[in-house]
């Protein structure tokens, strides 16, 4: 596993790049409040792009130590997020069967919009790294 | 499968983190194989066997419940 990560070093930019674009993001917001002027869909795009760039290298880039006890955490981690994805489409598939005719579109264009838009790859990737680091952190 | 780790690292008055060092693997590695949450790979079990200076057999060894279940 070890072979197609990046270096630690990149993850540790990787983190500082997401805090820095959510700050700015949540300032921006926070601004475009208070004086009721939108913000840019350039802006909205160019920080989105950003976070999600950072999220990857955050998520492929190695431990200080990588051992074969930190690739079998990434193991345990993958599979858990796995499950989790399987059963939430499993899930909202059931969900959608039962509801009526109305309602079972609305909640496949809404499936649609989220599964499609790569944002729940996004959500994935970070639950798998927010995972791996938990079980880093705690299982001493 | 239960080890003896923790008894040799006592002999040889060593740290889990200086024994980490010598393995070149994480203090993280080296606590889950004393508490008997992970089992090493044969090629760390032979590096750890060849630093103490014994066989992999006086560090790692079967329970009862171990052979029962194989």
């Amino acid at each position: 596993m070890k072979g197609f990560l990046l270096p630690h070093k990149v993850q540790r930019i990787a983190l500082f790049v997401i805090l820095a674009v959510l700050f700015v993001i949540s300032t921006v917001i926070i601004l475009s409040i208070v004086r009721d002027v939108p913000t840019s869909r350039v802006f909205q795009s160019l920080a989105l792009i950003i976070l999600y760039l950072a999220i990857i290298c955050c998520v492929f880039s190695r431990e200080k130590v990588e051992d074969e006890y930190i690739s079998s955490l990434r193991l345990k981690s993958i599979a858990i997020v796995s499950i989790i994805a399987l059963m939430t489409v499993v899930i909202l598939n059931v969900v959608q069967v039962v509801q009526p005719y109305d309602k079972y579109l609305a909640l496949k264009e809404w499936r649609k919009e989220a599964f499609w838009s790569g944002s729940f790859i996004i959500d994935l990737a970070v639950l798998y790294f927010l995972i791996l680091k938990i079980s880093i952190r705690f299982k001493r | 499968m239960r080890n003896t780790i923790k008894v040799e690292r006592a002999k040889k008055d060593l740290t889990q983190q200086e024994l980490a060092d010598h393995l070149s693997v994480s203090r993280q590695t080296i606590i889950a194989i004393e508490s008997g949450r992970f089992n090493p790979s044969v090629k760390l079990a032979l590096k750890m066997a060849l630093f103490f200076g014994c066989s992999v057999q006086d560090l790692f060894y079967l329970e009862e419940s171990d052979l029962n279940s194989i």
